[in-house]
């Protein structure tokens, strides 16, 4: 009997307490609700923002957009104009909360302007029920791309790319380069009957280039992915020659619509791009990972960010 | 510099006198095993002169000429009083017996009470005591117990320890003398330290002696027995996860022994039968110690001991005996990973004594660390055959001499000074990448083999030179006053070990001088005052990114970039006996700052990212912490142990981490509260219980959430927003607190040829969930905070057999 009591006591004692995770109410500092601002200024279209609140960590409520706050914009200091709410375009955005989707009306805070490259643009808004806040970011200059070449010789699926441009050597400058393509295939099978595929979206991008982030060689490449960030520390107001390999779903002659999309952008915009994709990558509260990664804010008093692309894009096909 | 020498030759000059003296020395042993015995005094009440043994139980008393009783007495030993004619030099070696008073009623003791030692800040645990703390899995513990300490910090789990608010690099671990630097088996469940091998266990958290430099917050010295040099004995003990044998005895009976102990662990056994065909499991550690020390002579003895830990886990993973059955597919591909870290060490010492007051000790050392993991894929397809693997490689070799001397010219002074040298071999990141693919088309083949140093090896210089005089001033006041003299510089690239250490040396930017001091003043015999100053410097860095102790962890050299980490610690203390010494009252209060600090950029990993160390770390961190610790223990009867209570506040500060504001450090630490308690009911059956409470760890902690920006989403092409969590000053947040009892019983029964013990015991009795991380969720539509807990109440049995 002895013998049949005790290991019942113990696999007892361990199936009680195997649920090691559990709800805890934990202390933390409170948090007051504020202004969010949310913005990307780019040297294309007419400036606009949306501007919502933050909620407490345990709030039941949702963040929600605001419709009725006070939106300034300034150029160099110089008041430019108000930015108003766009409420005849409601758009509704989704978002997951707790793995399921719902949606949220958002606004557009509006401007006829479309912002200038070579200027610090600052944003500030006001509302009753919130402290004022305000947030600036700086659109570089434009950059001239030249020499830009196209291998299809060797892998049609996957062609060279190479083009170069002059880098500002007055400013610190941060680059994204991404390249688009459509392309449709099409053929017979073996019934006679016509086929098609179709492919649209972001090309595969693989390089040596020692400017972008490196990482374990794979296939022969230190980098490999759909966009790449990087700045101009290695070649701070020189030509630069980028070199890649471009990889898409169908052959290079399938496609008819190819774009290189070369973006420059100021250290606010490279800040919230890397804490953004580090933070969702390896940043979040991890039970075996280092620190947290907070998403990158440049928002005085509030939070979100203000950040401002100076894109071109140059078209390969047609 | 000179003043600093001037001070401590007028000190030993104060108490030089011109009378005839003569000097009793001698070695101090247990007269059952031979073993020599620490910290045992040895006092003349006439003159009211004492020594204690040293490490080696070595002791030199000079008295002037005449006829002295002399006392030798060490608690749970019968004391022993000799009368001496002392009209020249005697040498008289003594055999120490147990008392009828088991020395497992000594709990915790200094060389001396706790009122008379100069030195703050040090604790002295025998190992008996360790082996009635009730442990987990019933393995016996050193780190463990050692965390049970005022002024330790832990974390679940994990035997590491945190000492005054520094990190876990900062405590030196020294096993006979040798560093020890990855002290954790399991991630860090168990310590490396088999409690059968062990004699002594001393931890030094401030106020450090000259000879001690290299760390900034501990010394933990660990002394392995020297093996039976009266009879053949043998030790075994079958636990739960583990089994442990222990041998020892004489060689050449009363001048050679050894001792060989080794430990393994079988969860794999167990775990084994339940797994599926297509899958072999490896999990296991495994220790093992060995020593043997000879008497050349009566001034000459020499010891070798070693150490050989492992971890092993690995998964093999058989597809052709997995999904597909028998290789009803013609694909088949075996997929493996492999992780495995250990430590090697080994010493050789020899004591010599040049005369009856200078006692001298060589020791060459030899200390590796290293830690891989590989990935492997083979696969073999009718098309094409596939062959991955990735090995990474990281650690720290280290070569070492040094000498040190002991020179007790009067019972007035004992001055100790020395040497040391140690040429480390960092490789913190080493990756073996090999590739083949080969196919039946011929343009896809594909292969590639090549090593990537992403982290470049790294090889230095480290020196140090030491004096201190441990020196009775008045019959009140008597200090420990020395000067620790650091050399550290890289080494050139080149397998010559010299090569760089001649070229650099007359460079001063390498030296730095650390002053320590420490100074004890009777107010009467119960009662005393202590102060302490040390000045450390830590030349070596633990790049860690997690708080489990993952053996993942790299030790990297200070370069010019990261340089050496820095300290000064200020402690005072007070300290009295209670109801006839039965009790020991300290209260101690301390300072610390910290400099050049370093910890990992946000989210960087060392197992993910291909950068170079340096570049992903913060530099020039500052750390601050102080405190009071209140320790009451008691130390005779059949009841004893002890109660300790530590108030402290530990933070930090680094230009570019929360804005460059101080934060609280992750351990740091308001409330840290431990009871140890055993209670011998008779010859057969003992208990013992701990429990401890600590304010819960700091952390970063979710505070409020918001609106991300507008993007199109890639799924549905339509505009969606993100909730981005705001995240508030680092470590903001607070655990729950930290509570936990642990309960043990052992039952002793003894044999015509052998004694056993049974030991039944449990870890968290009352199953408390403590926390060991914390994240937001979501339940029943409402974000919550969830915690995650490692362990439950865990019974444990184990069964020890000596014969």
């Amino acid at each position: 009997m002895k013998n049949i009591i005790y290991p019942t006591l113990l696999f007892s004692l361990l199936i009680v307490s195997c649920d090691m995770e559990t709800v805890i109410d934990l202390d933390i500092p409170p948090h007051e609700p504020v202004l969010v601002l949310n913005g990307l200024l780019d040297t294309d279209t007419n400036a606009r923002v949306v501007i919502s609140h933050s909620v407490g960590a345990f709030s039941n409520a949702v963040p929600s957009f605001i419709n009725n706050a006070n939106v300034l914009l300034y150029k160099n200091d110089q008041f430019i104009d108000y930015l108003l709410p766009d409420l005849t375009n409601l758009i509704y955005v989704n978002y997951y909360d707790d793995y399921t989707a719902d949606s949220l009306a958002m606004y557009y805070y509006k401007s006829d302007y479309t912002p200038d490259n070579n200027s610090t643009y600052r944003v500030e808004v006001n509302h009753s029920d919130y402290n004022s806040i305000s947030a600036e970011t700086f659109i570089p200059d434009d950059i001239t791309v030249y020499n830009i070449d196209v291998d299809t010789t060797s892998n049609e699926q996957k062609i060279g790319l190479t083009f170069s441009f002059e880098d500002n050597a007055n400013q610190q400058n941060y680059y994204r380069l991404k390249v688009f393509s459509s392309c449709v295939k099409e053929w017979e099978d073996e019934n006679g009957d016509d086929q098609e595929f179709g492919y649209r979206g972001d090309a595969y991008i693989m390089s040596n280039d020692p400017s972008f982030p490196g990482d374990i060689p794979w296939e022969g490449y230190t980098f490999s992915g759909h966009r790449v960030v990087f700045s101009d520390a290695l070649f701070n107001g020189q030509q630069k020659t980028i070199t890649l390999d471009v990889q898409s779903e169908l052959k290079y002659g399938e496609c008819d619509t190819v774009i290189i999309e070369f973006s420059t952008f100021s250290d606010d915009t490279y800040s919230y791009y890397n804490s953004l994709g580090d933070h969702s990558e390896k940043g979040e509260l991890n039970i075996f990972g280092g620190e947290v990664i907070p998403v990158y804010t440049n928002v005085e008093n509030g939070l979100g960010v203000l950040i401002s692309t100076n894109a071109q894009q140059i078209y390969l096909k047609p | 510099m000179k003043k600093r020498f001037t001070i401590l030759i007028l000190l030993i000059a104060t108490n030089s006198y011109a009378q005839k003296k003569y000097t009793i020395s001698g070695y101090i042993t247990d007269k059952n095993n031979g073993e020599s015995i620490v910290g045992v005094n040895i006092y003349c009440a006439d003159l009211s002169l004492g020594v204690t043994s040293n490490t080696y139980g070595f002791y030199s008393l000079t008295l002037p000429e005449g006829i002295y009783d002399v006392s030798f007495t060490f608690i749970g030993y019968q004391n022993q009083v000799k009368n001496f004619n002392l009209n020249s030099a005697i040498t008289h070696d003594v055999e120490f017996e147990l008392s009828s008073v088991n020395i497992q009623e000594v709990v915790v003791t200094g060389e001396k009470n706790i009122v008379e030692t100069t030195q703050t800040s040090m604790i002295e645990v025998p190992i008996e005591q360790i082996r009635t703390i009730p442990a987990l899995l019933g393995e016996v513990d050193i780190l463990k117990a050692i965390q049970l300490l005022p002024g330790v910090q832990s974390s679940e789990g994990s035997s590491g320890f945190y000492v005054r608010g520094g990190g876990p690099d900062q405590n030196l671990i020294l096993l006979d003398g040798v560093p020890v630097y990855n002290a954790s088996h399991i991630g860090g469940l168990f310590s490396v330290f088999n409690a059968d091998a062990i004699k002594n266990v001393r931890l030094t958290k401030g106020g450090f002696p000259a000879r001690f430099g290299g760390r900034l917050s501990s010394v933990l010295e660990i002394d392995m027995r020297e093996g039976n040099m009266k009879e053949f004995k043998g030790d075994a003990t079958l636990g739960l996860i583990s089994s442990k044998l222990t041998l020892e005895g004489p060689i050449i009976k009363d001048r050679t022994s050894f001792i060989v102990a080794a430990r393994r662990t079988y969860v794999d056994l167990f775990v084994k039968p339940f797994m599926p065909a297509s899958t072999d499991l490896t999990l296991y550690f495994y220790d093992l110690n060995a020593k043997i020390n000879h008497k050349i002579s009566k001034n000459d003895r020499v010891y070798l001991s070693a150490y050989m830990g492992n971890d092993a886990f690995g998964v093999d993973y058989d597809a052709s005996q997995g999904g597909s059955k028998g290789g009803e597919s013609s694909d088949n591909g075996i997929l493996n990973f492999g992780l495995g870290y250990g430590n090697l060490t080994s010493t050789l010492r020899w004591n010599h004594l040049f005369s009856d007051k200078l006692f001298s000790n060589t020791t060459l050392t030899y200390s590796r660390y290293s830690f891989n993991t590989n990935f492997g894929l083979t696969s073999n397809q009718t098309n094409e055959n596939t062959a991955i693997n990735f090995d990474y490689l990281a650690g720290i070799e280290d070569l070492g001499g040094r000498i040190d001397f002991d020179y007790m010219p009067n019972p007035n002074h004992d001055i100790k000074f020395g040497t040391s040298y140690t040429y480390h071999h960092f490789f913190p990141g080493e990756i073996n990448q090999n590739i083949n693919i080969l196919s039946s088309d011929t343009s896809q083949n594909f292969s590639l083999d090549t090593i990537l140093n992403f982290s470049g090896n790294t090889n230095v210089h480290e020196m140090f030179f030491y004096v201190e005089d441990n020196v009775k001033i008045t019959s009140r006041l008597k200090a420990n006053i020395g000067l620790h003299i650091g050399y550290y510089s890289l080494a050139n690239n080149s397998s010559t070990y010299n090569t760089g250490l001649m070229d650099k040396i007359h460079d001063e930017n390498n030296f730095s001088f650390q002053p320590r001091v420490s100074a004890r003043y009777l107010l009467n015999e119960n009662w005393s005052l202590k102060a302490s100053y040390a000045n450390m410097q830590q030349n070596i860095h633990l790049l860690s990114n997690s708080s489990v102790g993952f053996p993942s962890d790299i030790w990297v050299p200070a370069i010019d970039s990261v340089p050496s980490q820095k300290s000064e610690q200020w402690a005072g203390s007070v300290s009295t006996l209670l109801f006839q010494g039965a009790y020991e009252l300290s209260l101690e209060g301390y300072y610390k700052t910290m400099g050049n600090l370093i910890t990992y950029k946000a989210g960087y990993s060392n197992l993910e990212s291909t950068e170079s160390w340096e570049n992903a770390v913060e530099t020039g961190g500052e750390g601050e912490s102080y405190g009071a610790e209140l320790f009451l223990q008691k130390k005779k009867g059949k009841t004893t142990g002890w109660i300790g209570y530590t108030l402290s506040w530990s933070n930090r500060r680094f230009d570019n981490i929360n804005f460059g504001e101080w934060y609280a450090y992750k351990y740091d630490r308001r409330h840290d509260f431990s009871l140890v308690i055993s209670h011998k009911f008779n010859d057969k059956w003992d208990v013992g219980a701990t429990w401890v409470y600590g304010t819960g760890n700091a952390i970063t902690f979710p505070q409020g959430v918001y609106t991300g920006m507008p993007h199109i989403s890639p799924w549905d092409e339509q505009v969606a927003v993100d909730f981005v969590e705001s995240y508030g000053n680092r470590n903001s947040t607070r655990l729950p607190a930290y509570h936990r009892l642990d309960f043990g019983i052992n039952k002793h029964k003894k044999r015509k040829k052998w004694d056993s013990t049974l030991s039944l015991g449990a870890y968290n009795l009352y199953n408390r969930k403590n926390p060991f991380f914390a994240y937001l969720d979501y339940e029943d539509n409402q974000r919550v905070a969830k915690q995650v807990s490692l362990f439950p109440i865990i019974p444990s049995i184990s069964y020890r057999i000596q014969f």
